[in-house]
């Protein structure tokens, strides 16, 4: 199991390396190897996804080694369709190139867990919540990074393309944030219990909700800023609160 | 159109109250070591503010005539409901947990702070199960050699016999002496194992977690395997007005009688079969859910 992951993470590094070298030197064929490489690292976690799931009998959404996974294919997944989408631009793709071998090394630090699920993640809740989050967390990180990069280019198109997935990120968080109070209410009797990631899910809506109503008021610029100032929210929502604040959600 | 739907429905209000919401949020998980800021006045005060905000954004595009289209009404005044369900429910709900050892009977709940409420039935414990995905075993474990735990067992471990006494899966010592098993739960498992030193028979207790007696003698530690609890369950016995009904209660299956939900939210292993249930009284809980419903499908509409 653990040589896909090493596998990944060795990709998506020489990806990361040769799109580099791409960048400086503008060698158009290390842009297409780079390409091959990462969408290789990330097929072969795919893979592990899958068998990994088959050995947990169960979709893995319930700890930190599993929603990083799926949080990481998700990002790419998401990255990957909007580089198709916009004329194959090998710049939407920086998020990835970039984010790849961070996560496949978070990978690599935290360890597997082939326990069961503890009682109260036994719900149908879990996937509806997880999924949503997760999905909520990989627009907003894309859209952040790239919102970073759009302030060095002299052109600011696909300007309205990180409002478009700004939007996504939003309502997906807005369900993740729905599904996990209606979940509670049936597991401790109460819809919202001021739990550290509750409140912080809470304060990254609030976030984003006032990017989204500030948008036609604010700069192209400003607005890339706040998309990369989202990340700190996000990250903290996601990992800050586990390691620093603990509560009900100290396990994912 | 009225001054007071002009001055409230202004962006600049929206923008301050959010800010204030965030940093007071933030201080409050980070900072904050006494109460809670979100009871305090200043925090229900931006919280007012955002809502009149929504309330007369709302209404001033009505007034203006304004074509939004009509998710923009759903996921606003499904804000609006969300915070009034929540208000509600924090003035009118009922909410406390009650404590039952297996027989005990009870119509008494303590809230979060301590104030006692009296529901108009009683709850009778009449079992507390807990359910693991398999069946936990106990375990030797040494240098690459594991050893199930059965009592009479003989092994034969870096060139010592070792025999397995007793296992008790919650060891204790009554007022006599004896060790026994305090309850059925793996609270302090600990084995009896003897061996031949000198040509005498010695014995000791290896605990689970803790370094073991005459730990010089030995490296074997206990475990237990396939700990994993899947479920809990309480089997309660519902008495009111001279009937009774019999109910379960587990993790994420709430039971409800009368205008009270029960929840199964902890238990406490080491007073045996003992369990914590949540019972509230919340009427209001559907308008928030409501709310919920209406940003839901408001943000569904928008994204399409």
């Amino acid at each position: 199991m653990d040589i896909m992951i090493n596998t990944s993470l060795g990709f998506s590094i020489l990806a990361m390396i040769l799109y580099i070298f791409y960048y400086l030197k503008n060698f158009e064929f290390l842009k297409k190897i780079s390409l091959y490489f990462l969408i290789f690292s990330w097929f072969v976690t795919l893979v592990y996804l899958v068998v990994f799931a088959f050995k947990l009998t169960r979709i893995p959404l319930s700890n930190q080694y599993e929603s990083v996974l799926i949080l990481g294919i998700f990002m790419f997944a998401i990255n990957l369709y909007y580089y198709l989408k916009n004329n194959r631009k090998i710049e939407i793709l920086i998020p990835s190139f970039f984010l790849s071998p961070l996560i496949f090394s978070i990978l690599n630090i935290l360890e597997p867990s082939f326990r069961p699920l503890m009682p109260a993640l036994r719900s149908n809740w879990l996937f509806f919540h997880v999924i949503t989050a997760m999905l909520s967390y990989s627009f907003f990180i894309i859209a952040g990074i790239l919102g970073f990069v759009k302030l060095f280019e002299k052109d600011n198109e696909n300007h309205y393309l990180l409002l478009k997935m700004t939007k996504i990120g939003f309502f997906m968080l807005t369900l993740g944030i729905i599904t996990g109070a209606i979940w509670a209410e049936s597991a401790w009797g109460r819809y919202w219990s001021w739990d550290p990631k509750e409140t912080w899910s809470l304060i990254t809506w609030f976030y984003y909700a006032f990017i989204l109503h500030m948008f036609k008021k604010i700069s192209k610029k400003n607005f890339y800023i706040m998309l990369f100032i989202g990340i700190f929210f996000i990250i903290f929502t996601y990992f800050g609160v586990n390691y620093l604040l603990g509560g009900l959600h100290s396990y994912v | 159109m009225n001054k007071f739907v002009i001055l409230f429905s202004d962006i600049k209000i929206f923008v301050v109250s959010s800010i204030f919401i965030i940093i007071l949020l933030i201080y409050d998980t980070i900072f904050n070591k006494g109460r809670s800021v979100v009871s305090s006045w200043y925090f229900l005060f931006f919280i007012c503010l955002l809502f009149l905000n929504i309330l007369f954004c709302s209404i001033k595009k009505i007034i203006q005539n304004q074509k939004m289209p009509f998710y923009f009404y759903l996921i606003h005044i499904g804000v609006l409901v969300v915070i009034i369900g929540f208000v509600l429910s924090g003035i009118f709900k009922i909410e406390g947990e009650m404590f039952l050892k297996k027989d005990d009977e009870s119509n008494i709940i303590y809230s979060v702070d301590g104030e006692m409420y009296r529901i108009p039935y009683r709850i009778k414990l009449e079992d507390f199960q807990i359910e693991y995905y398999k069946n936990p075993f106990p375990i030797l474990v040494g240098e690459n050699k594991e050893y199930n735990v059965v009592e009479g067992k003989t092994f034969e471990y870096k060139g010592v016999i070792y025999k397995i006494e007793r296992f008790l899966n919650d060891f204790v010592m009554d007022e006599k002496g004896n060790f026994i098993n305090r309850t059925e739960f793996f609270n302090n498992p600990a084995v009896m194992i003897s061996y031949f030193k000198d040509n005498k028979k010695e014995k000791i207790w290896l605990f689970e977690g803790r370094s073991a007696h005459r730990q010089q003698l030995s490296d074997l530690k206990l475990k237990i395997k396939d700990l994993d609890i899947k479920n809990f369950t309480s089997t309660i016995r519902i008495i009111y007005k001279g009937n009774e009904k019999m109910a379960k209660v587990s993790v994420n299956m709430p039971y409800k009688f009368l205008d009270y939900k029960i929840y199964q939210t902890g238990y406490d292993p080491v007073e045996g079969k003992s369990s914590i249930l949540t019972i509230k009284k919340d009427n209001y809980s559907i308008i928030t859910l409501i709310g919920f419903i209406l940003i839901g499908i408001g943000v569904v509409l928008w994204i399409l």
